[in-house]
């Protein structure tokens, strides 16, 4: 009753178009659920209706593909989850994003993503995409094992604001130094912020070689990817 | 300081449940050793079966620890099954890498064949053959019926993880697959070598519950590894030694690493996710148990500090019933500074003594 009672004043207040809510709802349960086919229709159905398709990505499969990766960090959820979820996430992505007004978003950050050389773990990273990709920044993936090269080669070309390095390995973490002083070298340090993170990574370790951020899992790197892109633009 | 025993009648006293003199050191090394041998990269430790074995002898001579030579086949166990396999000929790659599985789709993987030992392991056989020949009862991956011995080198990651969620049946197929391939090369080596000559060890880290549930690991994996494990030990291998690798805290507690077959006993070797104190307690009675000094410390911190932790370490495994040895994480970083691998043994020279 008391729920009642407060969902009416909500909506009399706010003025809520309980359609929208409720469809945002149920696209952020079936990206949850990892249901691709269900997030496309909803997404259809969302240009259909004339909701505004950034909003529905926003709080509709955002919000799931957030909720997966809480889930995930408590142990609730699984790798199968996840995936399946940011494929559904991606499908819906697939039929909003080309209606999505750049303006609109407020974001428009850009993320270039790897994972450095001789090393081939990239579940975290493409888990990281997902949530950058949900939380509206434009993400480009250089995908694993990548070269310092490519990476400084991206950086001239695509002019990102920020760059996330990933590294699962006591061995190949001592490529992001190397990364980050060939950018110095470059004179490129200035131009954009520096992530990292991965398994045997920590924040003294990120301090040590001069980056300016780390996370230890994805909730936390959305935090600090929007704080550094906020501290980026106050710079710029 | 002056040792009782050889580094060989050690390695071999604590797998009879003999007495040793002092605590065996393991680190799993084979990266480094191919390093402190000078070896640019890990390209020919890895595809040249005499690389690899020269590597890991004259290392441990050098070093002074007790692990026998611990051998991978070059294909990996992929490109047995026609997977591309891109070999550490770069610096920065430290093991081989599955750069294409062969399976992509249910029909791949529905018409892939067992593969022949005779035809895709003749390297593999050639490899422990030398060891074996050098009298140095190596461990021999022997891989099959777990996740890990499938995604990726059958069938990518992602894949086999989403089937999990959208087609189990799959997952099933390359399991079991790959269950009768590693059988048939246990099998291959058994009548070759006999069953007293070497160990056969396995690696679960992509069955860890960091990637799957503990349900997913109870109703997929564990009849296959018991299956595998139990039909090697039939053919008269005395023990596996199997690398519990990343966080199986959850199988642990599911029971599940209980009801796969080890010998009496097996090695139990957790990653630094499973404190030692925590082994002891749950698999010392049955089980030698392997120490877990993390490899990032190994690579980082000084002499002392390593000493430090080896001994922290070794305080906690020492008296476990079947015995313990002194090991890094999942093994050595390869760029390892030499001294602090040699910390380990000085640990078990000075806290370590029986
Ligand atoms: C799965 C796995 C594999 C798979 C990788 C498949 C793939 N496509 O990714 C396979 C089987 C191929 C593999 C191979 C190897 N592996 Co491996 N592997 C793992 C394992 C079990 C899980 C990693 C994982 O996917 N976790 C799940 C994801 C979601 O989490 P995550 O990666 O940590 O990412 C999260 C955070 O770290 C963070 N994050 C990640 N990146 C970034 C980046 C930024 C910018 C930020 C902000 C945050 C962030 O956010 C992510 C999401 O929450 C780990 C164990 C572990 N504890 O990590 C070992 C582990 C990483 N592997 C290890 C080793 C040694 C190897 C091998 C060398 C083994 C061998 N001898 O063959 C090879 C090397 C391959 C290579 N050249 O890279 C060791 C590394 C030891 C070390 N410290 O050096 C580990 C730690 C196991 C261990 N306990 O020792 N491995």
């Amino acid at each position: 009753m008391h729920n009642f009672i407060s969902f009416v004043l909500y909506r009399v207040l706010y003025g809520v178009n309980m359609g929208e809510e409720d469809l945002f709802g149920e696209l952020t349960d079936a990206v949850v659920a990892g249901d691709k086919d269900r997030c496309r229709g909803l997404a259809e159905q969302a240009l259909d209706e004339g909701v505004d398709p950034y909003r529905a990505l926003m709080e509709g499969c955002a919000e799931g593909m957030n909720i997966m990766s809480d889930r995930y960090d408590e142990g609730e959820a699984y790798v199968p989850d996840i995936l399946l979820s940011a494929e559904a996430l991606y499908e819906a992505m697939d039929v909003l994003k080309p209606h999505i007004d750049v303006e609109d978003t407020g974001v428009s950050g850009k993320v270039l993503l790897g994972v450095v050389e001789g090393d081939i773990h990239d579940i975290g990273k493409n888990v990281l995409k997902s949530i950058f990709d949900a939380a509206g920044f434009d993400v480009i993936d250089l995908g694993r094992d990548v070269r310092p090269e490519q990476f400084q080669e991206s950086i001239e070309k695509e002019k990102p604001d920020i760059l996330g390095l990933s590294a699962l390995m006591t061995t190949s973490m001592t490529g992001m130094p190397k990364i980050i002083e060939n950018l110095q070298k470059a004179g490129l340090r200035e131009r954009v912020k520096v992530m990292v993170g991965g398994a045997p990574i920590s924040e003294d370790y990120a301090e040590k070689i001069g980056a300016d951020g780390y996370a230890p899992n994805a909730p936390r790197a959305k935090e600090i990817a929007e704080k550094l892109l906020k501290q980026k633009r106050e710079e710029d | 300081m002056k040792d009782e025993m050889t580094s060989m009648e050690r390695w071999k006293a604590l797998l009879n449940g003999d007495p040793v003199d002092r605590i065996p050191v393991v680190p799993f090394a084979s990266g480094f050793d191919a390093s402190v041998n000078g070896y640019e990269t890990m390209g020919d430790f890895f595809a040249k079966p005499e690389v690899q074995v020269k590597c890991q002898k004259r290392s441990r001579e050098m070093i002074g620890y007790d692990e026998p030579p611990h051998l991978m086949p070059p294909g990996y166990w992929a490109e047995q099954w026609g997977s591309e396999v891109e070999l550490p000929y770069r610096k920065a790659m430290s093991s081989p890498s599955v750069t294409d599985p062969v399976v992509k789709t249910a029909e791949d993987l529905e018409e892939l064949e067992i593969p022949d030992p005779k035809e895709t392991m003749q390297d593999f056989h050639k490899m422990v053959e030398l060891a074996i020949e050098d009298d140095l009862y190596p461990l021999v991956t022997i891989w099959g019926g777990c996740i890990s011995a499938v995604a990726p080198h059958m069938v990518s990651i992602e894949q086999f993880m989403k089937w999990l969620r959208t087609d189990p049946g799959l997952c099933e197929m390359a399991l079991d697959k790959s269950a009768e391939f590693t059988i048939s090369v246990a099998e291959w080596f058994a009548e070759d070598f006999g069953t007293d000559t070497w160990i056969p060890w396995d690696p679960l880290p992509t069955d860890a519950n960091v990637l799957i549930s503990a349900d997913n690991f109870g109703e997929l994996v564990v009849p296959r590894l018991k299956k595998v494990h139990q039909k090697v030990l039939d053919l008269g291998l005395p023990m596996w030694f199997t690398h519990w690798c990343s966080d199986h805290n959850k199988n642990i507690e599911a029971g599940h690493v209980d009801k796969i077959p080890h010998g009496d006993p097996g090695v139990i070797y957790f990653g630094p996710e499973v404190d030692v104190e925590r082994s002891v307690e749950l698999f010392g009675d049955e089980h030698i148990i392997t120490g877990n000094v993390d490899p990032p410390s190994v690579q980082n911190k000084s002499y002392e500090e390593v000493l430090q932790l080896c001994k922290e370490n070794i305080e906690k495994g020492k008296d476990s019933p079947r015995g313990y040895t002194l090991t890094c994480g999942c093994g050595v970083p390869p760029r390892a500074p030499p001294i602090n691998v040699y910390a380990f043994v000085k640990a078990s020279r000075k806290y370590g003594k029986y």
